[in-house]
């Protein structure tokens, strides 16, 4: 099972298809209008998990990208001006689709980090399986998180050994740089690699497994709700 | 008594490389602990994968409890114990990684449970299934890559370097653990006190041929044999022949 959080469905499948459900659907709204109402059931969502601080950190940068579109976008897009100061100008146009996409990523992140940050990647490559993706797809996810994770030791490892001994930490050794890294993605290969082997020597994609027992009554019901929701917010979206 | 494993003329290449293993033939009995030793590059990791079926035979072939090894395909009769055990924990906590390979042999519900339960207390790890193996130390990273092994109930199992990195007193645990288990065992390794211990048989191989095969302290005390590959007498070895000398010619040599 899942870790646990608030009153989400346990099983990883069912929180797979509700973020997925509910990311599209957050997708396709198209009215600045149904924003607030967008964030809303988000912030709704995160607070049922009850993990707000979990959810703040994953939020951060997020943030710092919405914050971006909402400066820049009304100052550079548009035709409409609502303001003027010296040759800043604040355009309608721009600001309302500033607000749009912030408003959307905003409450994707969210709904994505409150439904699936809880899960361990190998829970999540199982539930695209369950889901029916193919297992490639599955095993690709998995080791491209564990590689990306190997690649980032080998590389915070080879900077270290560098300064320990006198290397440079800027950008003027950019040969130097380009080297470490390249040797890093080659250990991190090698690295992925034997885990890839110790994966398939413990059974991994030996269709042995018990296949994944059917969804629950409450995890059924999470993906009815997430649909509801979605269909919801794209009728007001469109009404709007 | 029947071979538990077999191989005959086996070859393994590198593609593109000559061979770096030619010509093997060795048996090993059911519950038998053999050590592995040899110089570094003479094919004592690539002899495991190989034995494991991660690496395809070149020429010959590896049999298990009489069934041919073949390469890629699982089998959950032979265990390998990797060098470094990053390459081997891969799951967030330690009763995930170890409940990995059982899962994937179909169990699941109490028996999943009862069997994580089992590897943990046999490898001393019972207190630590909840903890992230990132957070777990040298030694017991170890053995929880023994016990993730274990847990699949192999009836060969294979260790490359278990004592790599261990510090005394893990070392020790890690003896023990080993010493006290039921499976056939090959264990390669450069710590030679710690085959002295557990394996009563040695292969030396070097440049990728077995050299030597026989019981443990005449290898292991044939410095002629140990320097020509590259190797030294023990020092739990040394050490008993010097105790073990005339006691005049002790006392002699002492004196001078």
């Amino acid at each position: 099972m899942a870790e646990p959080a608030g009153l989400l469905p346990g099983d990883p499948r069912a929180r797979l298809a509700m973020a997925l459900i509910l990311a599209f659907g957050f997708a396709a709204v198209g009215q600045v209008g149904t924003v607030p109402a967008l964030l809303a059931l988000a912030l709704i969502l995160a607070l049922v998990a009850g993990q707000p601080a979990r959810l703040l950190r994953g939020l951060r940068g997020p943030l710092v990208l919405a914050a971006a579109f909402v400066l820049i976008l009304p100052l550079v897009s548009g035709a409409t001006v609502l303001w003027q100061a010296g040759p800043l100008r604040l355009r309608a146009e721009g600001l309302e689709a500033g607000l749009l996409i912030a408003g959307r990523l905003l409450a994707i992140v969210t709904v994505t980090l409150t439904l699936l940050a809880t899960l361990p990647a190998h829970r999540l490559a199982a539930a695209l399986r369950g889901l029916g993706s193919p297992a490639l797809l599955a095993d690709l996810l998995l080791l491209t998180l564990r590689y990306l994770d190997e690649v980032r030791g080998e590389i915070l490892r080879a900077r270290l050994a560098r300064r320990l001994r006198g290397g440079g930490a800027g950008w003027r050794d950019l040969p130097g740089h380009g080297a470490m890294l390249a040797l890093a993605l080659i250990r991190s290969q090698r690295r992925a690699e034997n885990i890839w082997a110790a994966m398939r020597l413990r059974g991994h994609a030996a269709g042995l497994a018990v296949p994944p027992p059917p969804l629950g009554a409450s995890d059924r019901a999470g993906i009815a709700v997430a649909a509801g929701l979605a269909g919801l917010l794209l009728l007001m979206d469109r009404v709007a | 008594m029947r071979a538990l494993l077999q191989t005959v003329g086996l070859a393994v290449a590198w593609p593109g490389q000559p061979p770096v293993l030619s010509g093997l033939d060795l048996a090993l009995g059911p519950g038998e602990r053999v050590g592995l030793v040899g110089p570094n590059g003479s094919g004592k990791s690539t002899l495991l994968l190989s034995l494991a079926g991660v690496l395809p035979a070149a020429a010959g072939a590896v049999h298990l409890g009489g069934a041919p090894v073949r390469a890629g395909v699982f089998n959950p009769a032979v265990g390998l114990v990797f060098q470094h055990a990053e390459d081997q924990l891969f799951c967030p906590t330690l009763a995930d990684d170890v409940a990995f390979g059982p899962r994937n042999l179909g169990l699941a519900g109490a028996a999943l449970e009862a069997r994580v339960a089992e590897a943990l207390t046999v490898c001393g790890l019972s207190e630590l299934g909840e903890r992230p193996v990132h957070r777990l130390s040298g030694g017991e990273k170890r053995r929880a890559c023994i016990a993730g092994v274990l847990a699949m109930r192999p009836r060969l199992m294979l260790l490359d370097e278990p004592s790599a990195a261990l510090d005394l007193r893990s070392r020790r645990r890690l003896i023990r653990l080993l010493a006290g288990l039921d499976q056939t065992l090959m264990v390669a390794s450069h710590d030679l006190d710690l085959i002295l211990e557990l394996c009563p048989r040695v292969i030396l191989i070097d440049a990728g041929r077995i050299r030597a095969d026989g019981p443990a302290r005449e290898i292991l005390g044939d410095a002629a044999l140990m320097a020509a590959h590259g190797q030294e007498v023990p020092p739990a070895l040394a050490r008993s022949r010097v105790a073990g000398w005339p006691r005049e010619r002790a006392i002699a040599g002492g004196a001078a």
